[in-house]
């Protein structure tokens, strides 16, 4: 009996001391700091995913709500490497090269990458990337090829937006492109509201686990001041007529002189912006010129600066007439030369044109006349009458990549330094200035500085933004004065005298029914050697309807071969333009304006 | 008489086991009761959250989605191929010699497509999720009963 209890005590015993054994091994493991990483990472991968939170780049839509960059769902193509296996394998890489057209040598290395669930490990990798920018049609393909054959599971799809541009190449001056961010033009200016952070966060696989999922704003869209049917027009316009005259290049700008708004802005190359960024960039080449390096601008017309000749002369008459130096009946007598500072100065046709009165001076672009015109204003009235139209700055326009050159005047006599070959500003400098060489500009700027005589003398800030859509609203831009250079008398008169002298020139610019102001602009080309021979920058600067202007026009036309001159090959494509903007902005003739103001 | 019964009769040994064996078979209902309750609850929430997810994942297919047709709509509708379209059908760009131009009194002209303007993510920023939807039902008791004796200390 006794020996029968101490059996059972001793099985007793070894059985307690076995489930302390247990106890004491599972709080060992419970307790270790090797074994609580393990399971933690063991349970981490089972239980938690990692995922990208992508933001909605936001839309850019024309002044009439047509959508001019938006997004398209496309579909990132690769396999799960952990179910990749010998006998799946070979037909994997088979339907995916047929697929996707992707060489089959490459598809094998994606798909052969090994397996490595460890996320700190240098090779991790669990899933491989084979195809980017999938169609949905593509995709529908591999789902039915996977009903019917289950080798095919381990491929794998996930959607995402790619910037798209439904118009392709109409304003990709204005736009830019994004790629990873965004360049040049409202992508580039407007990319830190077109997009948001995008956020990755570990996402809980456990249903019970609630978690708040980031929410990521979309990024704000933005209404532009374009008109998408002006545009097209303008850049069909541009186009024919760069090829008509043989030029290098052209840039349209129309624009609205009352509030400062781009209606349109054609340049050109245009880039497609449905490609690649290294495709789009080789659109802009570089080219060698003079021995430079010059890249081709993206938008010339904000990007390019050139020496626009006598269309600057508007600015030479304005600051005279303003200053009272002169009035249109003052008389001046031509006899086609004059020397200044150690220059001499002819008139475009070498000729000598006698009296003439201011507009006279305009109507045949006298620069002679400009000349004695800038001198009876007094060189510090005129550069300030030029600071005043912001001839040495920026417009600050809003879009990327706006250039300047440095403007030589009194108040900047040496911007380059004081090495005495570098350009500086001197006394006689008055004189090409006054009739638009010797200083370097931009279009916009032109344009800018040239709308405050079709607006009382008052100069808008140039701007393509019309309204911002964001955090569900919607902000409208406020047209900004940037200064008033100019009385609002003298900009009228500027106007009636430059209508004058387009109607008495019996211009090609002249539109029928519709009473217009403008002026030409022919200028040479500088280069290190001196001015090039032969070749000129024809410019026009044109606006109406003159007794109560809605556009503004400025065409650039860079080494026209048909004609150099500016009247030849500039003002004919202004008329033309006219011609389609009064139908396309709902203008009627001014005798039927007048009657239907006197009928209301 | 009669109570000396019914103290006999309360005191009968099978009545006892009997009660006893109530008390026993009442808690395993209620046991089996919770055990059901919660196995219900969980299953549940189980579902809700897998339907939350399938809902979040839908929900960014459809952000994915309406954004990839109005870009297909702006893409149908572009500049070039209204154009192409126009001159399918025989239409050819107007000149001033075709238009008439009418007085039309309060004729406010043109006026643009209305833009879809998104909803603000700023308020969904401001909401805190309610604690009930994270805690557990042991948070919940000790949340509950801290609260209470919070108040009681009050």
């Amino acid at each position: 009996m006794r020996r029968e209890k101490m059996r059972f005590y001793f099985v007793g015993i070894a059985i307690i001391l076995f489930s302390i054994a247990i106890i004491f091994r599972l709080v060992q493991i419970q307790t270790d700091p090797v074994f609580q990483e393990i399971s933690e990472k063991v349970g981490n991968q089972a239980t938690y995913k990692p995922k990208d939170f992508e933001a909605v780049r936001g839309n850019i839509y024309d002044r009439w709500g047509n959508l001019l960059a938006g997004n398209n769902e496309v579909y990132e193509i690769g396999v799960n490497l952990n179910q990749i296996t010998e006998s799946n394998k070979n037909e994997i890489i088979n339907f995916l090269s047929s697929l996707t057209g992707l060489n089959r040598d490459y598809v094998k290395t994606r798909v052969e990458i090994p397996y490595q669930p460890e996320p700190l490990k240098e090779n991790y990798a669990v899933f491989s990337t084979i195809y980017r920018n999938a169609s949905e049609k593509m995709v529908e393909e591999i789902s039915m090829a996977q009903d019917t054959n289950r080798a095919l599971y381990p491929i794998t799809w996930n959607g995402r937006l790619e910037r798209t541009y439904p118009d392709h190449r109409l304003g990709a001056n204005i736009l830019g492109f994004y790629s990873s961010g965004g360049f040049f033009g409202v992508e580039g200016f407007y990319d830190n509201i077109l997009s948001t952070v995008e956020t990755s966060t570990f996402i809980s696989m456990n249903p019970y686990d609630v978690m708040e999922i980031p929410e990521i704003p979309h990024g704000a869209s933005v209404i532009l001041t374009i008109d998408r049917e002006i545009q097209a027009r303008m850049e069909e316009i541009l186009d024919r007529s760069i090829k008509d005259s043989g030029s290098s290049s052209g840039t349209v700008i129309v624009m609205d002189p009352k509030t400062g708004e781009i209606l349109a802005m054609a340049t050109t190359p245009r880039a497609n912006l449905n490609q690649t960024s290294e495709q789009i960039l080789a659109e802009y080449p570089t080219l060698h010129v003079d021995g430079y390096d010059i890249q081709t601008p993206f938008n010339r017309a904000i990007m390019q600066t050139y020496e626009p000749g006598s269309v600057f002369k508007v600015f030479t008459l304005a600051a005279a007439l303003d200053s009272g130096a002169v009035t249109p009946e003052t008389e001046f007598l031509d006899t086609g030369v004059v020397n200044i500072g150690g220059m001499t100065i002819y008139n475009w046709d070498y000729g000598a044109w006698g009296y003439q009165d201011m507009t006279g001076c305009m109507q045949h672009s006298l620069n002679v006349c400009l000349v004695w015109m800038a001198q009876q204003t007094t060189t510090k009235t005129f550069y300030e009458y030029l600071s005043a139209f912001n001839i040495d700055r920026k417009t600050n326009i809003d879009m990327d990549g706006e250039a300047s050159f440095p403007f030589l005047s009194p108040s900047n006599p040496t911007p380059f330094g004081s090495d005495p070959n570098a350009p500086r500003w001197y006394e006689g400098m008055i004189g090409p200035h006054s009739f638009g060489q010797g200083v370097s500009v931009t279009p916009i700027r032109m344009i800018t500085s040239i709308a405050a005589l079709a607006n009382d003398g008052r100069m808008m800030a140039p701007h393509i933004q019309k309204a911002v859509i964001q955090d569900g609203r919607i902000r409208y831009y406020n047209p900004k004065i940037v200064s008033t250079p100019i009385k609002p008398e003298t900009a009228h008169t500027i106007t009636e005298m430059l209508a004058i002298s387009l109607e008495k020139e019996a211009s090609d610019a002249l539109v029928e029914g519709y009473r217009l102001a403008g002026k030409t602009g022919t200028a040479e080309i500088p280069s290190p050697q001196g001015y090039v021979a032969g070749q000129t920058n024809a410019s026009f600067a044109g606006w109406g309807p003159v007794d109560d202007p809605k556009f503004i026009v400025y065409i650039w036309l860079e080494k026209p071969q048909s004609s150099i001159w500016s009247s030849i090959v500039a003002a004919p494509v202004f008329s033309e333009i006219v011609e389609n903007l009064v139908i396309l902005m709902d203008i009627p003739p001014d005798k039927i304006r007048m009657e239907m103001a006197s009928s209301q | 008489m009669n109570k000396r019964y019914t103290q006999a009769h309360q005191q009968k040994p099978w009545r006892l086991q009997i009660q006893r064996l109530g008390l026993v078979l009442l808690l395993l209902v209620v046991l089996v009761l919770s055990f059901f309750m919660n196995l219900n609850f969980t299953a549940r929430a189980a579902q809700a959250g897998v339907q939350v997810r399938l809902l979040e994942a839908e929900r960014e297919s459809l952000i994915r989605s309406i954004s990839a047709n109005s870009t297909h709509l702006a893409l149908l509708t572009s500049a070039t191929t209204m154009q192409n379209r126009a001159k399918e059908l025989g239409f050819v760009p107007a000149t001033r010699a075709d238009i008439e131009y009418l007085y039309i009194p309060n004729y406010i002209g043109k006026q643009p497509e209305p833009v879809t303007i998104p909803r603000s993510v700023s308020k969904q920023e401001n909401f805190q999720m309610v604690p009930a939807f994270t805690q557990s039902i042991w948070d919940w008791l000790y949340q509950g009963t801290f609260i209470m004796l919070d108040k009681e200390g009050q």
